[in-house]
């Protein structure tokens, strides 16, 4: 009995020991940032990676791992690393300085603009904003529609403005609804070139033709998957068949079976 | 109206279903797949179509089935056809390859094997016999007889490349045309050039566009695609052969009937092509010399980058009145024809008057834009003084440079105090980080903290906090409304506010009753029993309380369906409330409480039933 009981409080001491012992996510943050200061930057990433590997993520971490990759010269793994810091972050000035100086690099020149004003607008508002910011946003309207026509209901003096009230909700909800639409399709579609050089072919098959090359760090739309071959989208319309290995996609997912 | 509503409610939910789940995914699993030929008899080099067919489904890719033994393979293309019969969709795609026989005997096709969805299909298996000897030379198809047919087509279709110069600079454009020649020949699925060159950096093809030109009096259907390159080195260099891949539609050759030749012996029945063979082909172009002339050293303006073309430039700040230490946004404009990627951000000389930033470039079809952040340091800075960008002019064949003028600003002294400022400066000015600021250009340094870690694809919407928060909002919201509609009928329909309050004051007469039945009190009992009848009918049927008599059993109650046994317990009872005004004596407990219970049990099953 009295062994049993040894080894029941054993078990509980050594998970709680080796939680105490193992570093946390920011113990190691900050050993990967002296990694780079040193400019060993393959150690920066690896260690970068083990905090992605414990499953947390934030917009800084991508950040300094596109850095890290910059620095390595993976500018394809750079651009990637700053889209999805750029889910977290879309407001931050480093993080579009350091986007575009990756991009300039590899020669590509920024993302053209929608030329109808609506459209640049929602674009805009869409890069603006992230998921989650969208998600408040549209629980806030919610409760204000709520609350605008329970006070319609019950105190009749804001009668006259209640029409304009519950169409300008109405109108800012289906707004956020399609940027966070727009949000999170564009997040679950794109992926980005990480090979130097990939074929894009008329078919999913090794032998099939090329169609046209894509190169380091340009960010495509994927339209279909079949393993081990990506349909994909270039940004001048252009479609053909890559293998998923040059690629890599922003918001990494399990692959689904055709 | 509600039975009619429910009547379309279910077929309008199926057609949604049917819209969201299409048929063909709902029955995934039902894939037929199997194979055909256009023919079972053939002779060697005699071209017959093989046909993949993939009934239940329009989206399978086309398999490979490269090789099969004893024959050339070519791949035509898919087909696919969706029908709805009676609402069923069915659906089914045929991908479609031509086969050559290469040699004589009995040769198998297939089984072919397909994995779709997690599942393995197999196919069918057909046996071709092919016979060594063409009976009819004429409709033979060796692949010796394809090449000379080929071969004999090349003076028909051919591929010409034309740049637009044969001279040019380094790192001049140089639009090139490839033009495939067609001369009364049908072809189809074209494909887009191969086209790579050493020594040479090129853009994508554009869309082709279509045209017919003369050429020697002959007329010619021409196809076009655009390329532009760019030689980074001088020398003599040769455009490499492009290549153009087509299929060719070669007009079968009929055999020649017999006496007795069948007609149905011919080709015009079995064969999905009709009366064309589909043969691929390959157009190539010849080599072309293109000299690339270096650009010359002579007049070379001092801040030239390396671009060639013919540019205007302009420059343009904005705000023009900053106070120290705020941004002015100089915004560099280079439009024109010519080669933008070797544009670069014209150097800008502002001495220590103002900290420079790297400049953001941005690109738009004929223009190259670049942004730069300049923060002034004093409040005597009055000027931006000229940019200019130099570039080497192919047509003109010499260097230009384009000035701006200077733009004056007004610089006013900062609130914060300049000392405060000038010490962020300094920061960016002093030691290594202004040998980088010097080059210019390289990354913002790392975030020194992770921010806010949070789990690998946790989203705020997706939590339990957030998802319970908006249920709650909802209910509390549908809860008020519900409590509003129902104060609302209440104040304005009386016959359904008068219902709901019969039963409670029927029962609330019942105590009072009950109080007079312990008082012993007759007369007072019958009388309370007499005003809850009257109060619970009067406003169950929405009638005047005080008419409410023994009468309303006939006129009211009966019409309704009320049970005799029922009725005859309340008529009862309206005989006791009248009889006990003139004999009270003949009233004892036991009766009083009968009464009681009996008025009740009527309330009670008005309540239970639905009149």
């Amino acid at each position: 009995m009295k062994r049993r009981i040894f080894f029941i409080i054993l078990s509980f001491l050594i998970p709680a020991s080796l939680a105490l012992t193992a570093p946390s996510a920011k113990d190691i943050f900050s050993g990967a940032c002296l990694f780079y200061e040193k400019g060993d930057y393959k150690a920066a990433i690896k260690e970068y990676d083990r905090i992605l590997d414990m499953g947390y993520e934030s917009g800084q971490l991508y950040y300094n791992l596109g850095n890290s990759y910059f620095k390595d010269g993976q500018l394809g793994m750079a651009v990637l690393n700053y889209k999805r810091a750029k889910n977290f972050m879309p407001r931050d000035g480093d993080l579009e300085s350091n986007y575009r100086h990756v991009l300039f690099r590899l020669r590509y020149p920024a993302a053209p603009k929608p030329e109808i004003l609506p459209l640049r607008i929602f674009n805009n508002l869409a890069l603006y904003f992230t998921v989650n910011e969208l998600a408040i946003f549209l629980a806030v309207l919610f409760f204000v529609f709520i609350a605008t026509v329970l006070s319609h209901l019950y105190f009749h003096r804001i009668k006259a403005y209640f029409a304009v009230a519950v169409a300008a909700i109405l109108i800012l909800f289906a707004l956020a609804v399609s940027l966070a639409v727009e949000k999170a399709l564009s997040i679950s579609r794109e992926a980005v070139v990480v090979d130097k050089e990939a074929d894009s072919k008329f078919e999913p098959f090794e032998r099939a033709t090329t169609h046209f090359k894509l190169y380091e760090g340009l960010t495509v739309s994927i339209l279909d998957s079949k393993p081990p071959w990506y349909k994909i989208r270039r940004p001048d319309g252009k479609a053909g068949w890559v293998k998923k290995s040059a690629l890599r996609r922003i918001k990494p997912q399990k692959e689904k079976a055709l | 109206m509600k039975k009619n509503a429910r009547k379309y409610l279910i077929p309008v939910i199926l057609a949604c279903i049917m819209i969201v789940f299409p048929q063909d995914r709902l029955n995934a699993e039902e894939i037929d797949f199997r194979i055909s030929t256009s023919r079972t008899k053939v002779t060697v080099g005699k071209i017959f179509s093989l046909s993949l067919i993939f009934e239940g489904t329009s989206n399978v890719p086309a398999p490979g089935v490269s090789p099969i033994e004893g024959f050339q393979v070519e791949y035509m293309g898919p087909s696919t056809r969706i029908s709805i019969v009676n609402g069923r969709k069915t659906s089914s795609i045929t991908h479609m390859y031509t086969l050559i026989p290469l040699r004589a005997g009995r040769l198998i096709i297939g089984p072919f094997s397909f994995n779709y969805g997690g599942n393995t299909y197999l196919s069918n298996t057909i046996t071709v016999t092919v016979t060594g000897s063409p009976s009819d030379a004429n409709a033979a198809a060796h692949p010796q007889v394809i090449y000379d047919e080929t071969e004999r087509m090349r003076d028909r279709i051919f591929l010409v490349v034309s740049p637009e110069k044969s001279e040019a600079y380094v790192n001049e454009i140089i639009p090139v045309y490839l033009k495939l020649y067609v001369n009364r020949v049908n072809i189809r699925d074209i494909q887009y050039p191969e086209f790579s060159q050493k020594g040479f950096l090129m853009s994508g093809f554009e869309k082709p566009y279509q045209r017919r030109e003369v050429m020697d009096r002959i007329r010619y259907e021409v196809v076009e695609f655009k390329t532009f390159i760019y030689a980074t080195q001088p020398g003599n260099f040769f455009l490499d052969s492009a290549t153009v891949r087509c299929n060719v539609l070669v007009e079968k050759k009929r055999r020649r009937l017999g006496r007795f030749g069948g007609i149905f012996d011919d080709d015009l029945f079995d064969d999905v092509f009709g009366g064309y063979d589909i043969l691929p082909f390959e157009a190539k172009s010849k080599k072309v010399p293109v000299t690339i002339m270096p650009l010359p050293k002579e007049a070379r303006p001092g801040d030239f980058t390396g671009a060639v073309g013919r540019f205007d430039f302009t420059l343009e700040a904005s705000p023009h009145k900053v106070k120290v230490g705020d941004p002015v946004t100089l915004t560099m404009r280079i439009k024109g024809d010519g080669n933008f990627s070797t544009v670069m951000c014209p150097e800008i000389d502002v001495g220590d008057k103002f900290k420079v930033y790297q400049p953001q470039v941005s690109q738009e079809p004929g223009a190259k834009i670049f942004e730069q952040i300049l923060l002034p340091t004093e409040e005597t800075v009055k000027e931006i003084p000229p940019v200019s960008f130099s570039f080497f002019d192919p047509k003109l064949e010499r260097y230009r440079t384009v000035t701006s003028a200077v733009i004056p600003i007004t610089v006013e002294k900062s609130e914060k105090g300049k000392e405060a400022l000038l010490a962020g400066f300094q920061r960016f000015t002093a030691g290594k980080a202004s040998e980088e600021e010097l080059l210019g250009r390289d990354i913002v340094y790392i975030k020194p903290s992770p921010g806010k870690l949070r789990k690998r694809g946790k989203y705020i919407f997706k939590s339990a906090a957030f998802i319970s928060m908006n249920t709650l909002g909802a209910l509390f919201f549908v809860t008020l409304l519900v409590f509003y509609r129902r104060k609302e009928r209440l104040e304005k329909d009386v016959r359904y506010a008068r219902r709901l309050v019969a039963p409670k004051e029927a029962r609330a007469n019942l105590k009072k009753a009950k109080c007079f039945l312990e008082k012993g009190a007759p007369g007072e009992f019958y009388g309370a029993l007499f005003k809850t009848l009257q109060g619970y009918f009067g406003g169950k049927f929405h009638l005047p309380t005080h008419g409410i008599t023994i009468t309303v059993i006939d006129e009211v109650l009966k019409p309704k369906g009320v049970k005799t046994e029922v009725l005859e317990k309340l008529k009862v009872l309206f005989e006791e409330c009248d009889l006990v005004r003139y004999a009270v004596s003949t009233f004892d407990r036991e009766k009083m409480e009968a009464s009681l219970k009996k008025t009740s049990e009527i309330i009670d099953y008005f309540e239970r039933t639905r009149l």
